[in-house]
């Protein structure tokens, strides 16, 4: 099964029907955090949902489509999901976007993972724009794309539906010229 | 099938049907040095076919109320096409894209259809967000959300390939409460 290893102790895994319980299990334990900013969880997530998303993005991935969903292991356990949606291969760009359980926030994974997919993406499927939208008050998610360097080029008003009101999102993007730029300076 | 018409139905739009593939074909094939640098589908190759294939998506994508894509007719010739091109229910925004022939150009008719589509997407589809994306360096395209009241919320760098090269674009927002103003 297709994954990308990040360091010792953390990976970016496709999923599987064999790990879907684990993951709803994970995301109904993380209810109140997760729904504080991902649109996906309401009311209406359940096993079945997580079954239908799996199948879609494994045929996605199966396909080259527009997306690839990949969960977030931490030491054997799943802990999050990641990966890239509105994959474009025309315009050459797709937007990354993540989550995390509370309990494995604070150690930097999500940093460490998004910087795996920058390689990933820009390297394997050849991106010249990865995008990162957050919503402006969502502090914890908007420092992921500012430690990696994104350049913030604006933000979309109103452009997000969350529950219950319209929200803003912040859009960061990072070229393929400037992620070799940094990859530079790190060896130099 | 809907309509619209406006400027004392010198304008007419309204979704176009088989029988206009060979009008749309002609019109794409007379400008394809106007049209091409920015859309990606205007190619050498342009043919009937593809203007047809064109339109039975356009009328699939309306029925499953994906998008809306409409003729421009301007005293009943057919000059371009507007279209609420993203219909985002969850949301509640949609989408702007259009283009005009060289030889309708300077008599405001996008800038009417845009407004009529407007109108209608908040008024009848009930959006709360209209967006318009352009290529940064076309001037022409993005006066139309600028004499609109757009506001310029961004500029989204080499975000389109377009043929031989990426292009920045300008992205506008319009709220429904800055319309109704």
């Amino acid at each position: 099964m297709f994954s990308l290893k990040v360091d010792d102790e953390l990976e970016l895994a496709l999923p599987s029907e064999s790990n879907l319980e684990k993951a709803f299990a994970v995301v109904m334990e993380n209810y109140d955090h997760l729904h504080e900013w991902m649109p996906w969880v309401n009311e209406g997530f359940s096993l079945d949902s997580v079954r239908e998303y799996y199948k879609q993005t494994l045929l996605k991935f199966a396909t080259d489509g527009d997306e690839i969903g990949l969960n977030i292991v931490f030491r054997g356990e799943i802990v999050g999901g990641t990966g890239f949606h509105s994959i474009d291969r025309r315009d050459k760009s797709a937007e990354i976007g993540y989550w995390l359980a509370r309990s494995a926030t604070g150690k930097g994974l999500t940093t460490r993972a998004v910087g795996k997919l920058l390689e990933y993406g820009f390297e394997e499927l050849v991106l010249n724009r990865i995008v990162i939208k957050c919503v402006p008050e969502n502090i914890k998610s908007r420092a992921v794309p500012e430690r990696l360097g994104f350049i913030e080029e604006g933000v979309e008003r109103e452009a997000g539906w969350l529950h219950t009101r319209f929200v803003d999102h912040a859009v960061y993007s990072m070229l393929a010229r400037e992620w070799r730029e940094k990859l530079k300076d790190k060896n130099r | 099938m809907r309509s619209f018409t406006l400027d004392e139905d010198k304008i007419e739009m309204r979704l176009l049907r088989e029988a206009d593939a060979p009008e749309l074909h002609r019109t794409v094939r007379a400008n394809i040095e106007h049209l091409r640098t920015f859309l990606h589908w205007v190619t050498p190759d342009y043919s009937p076919e593809i203007a047809g294939e064109f339109i039975a998506r356009n009328l699939k994508l309306a029925a499953e109320r994906k998008s809306e894509g409409y003729g421009i007719f301007f005293e009943k010739k057919f000059v371009g096409t507007i279209g609420l091109v993203k219909l985002n229910w969850n949301s509640r925004s949609a989408e702007i894209g259009y283009w005009i022939a060289k030889d309708s150009e300077g008599r405001g008719i996008v800038t009417k259809a845009c407004r009529t589509l407007i109108e209608y997407a908040h008024a009848e589809l009930e959006m709360n967000r209209v967006e318009i994306r352009c290529a940064l360096e076309n001037k022409k395209s993005r006066a139309v959300p600028e004499r609109l009241g757009f506001r310029l919320e961004g500029v989204l760098r080499q975000a389109i390939w377009r043929h031989t090269r990426f292009y920045d674009v300008a992205i506008y927002g319009l709220l429904a409460e800055e319309w109704r103003k």
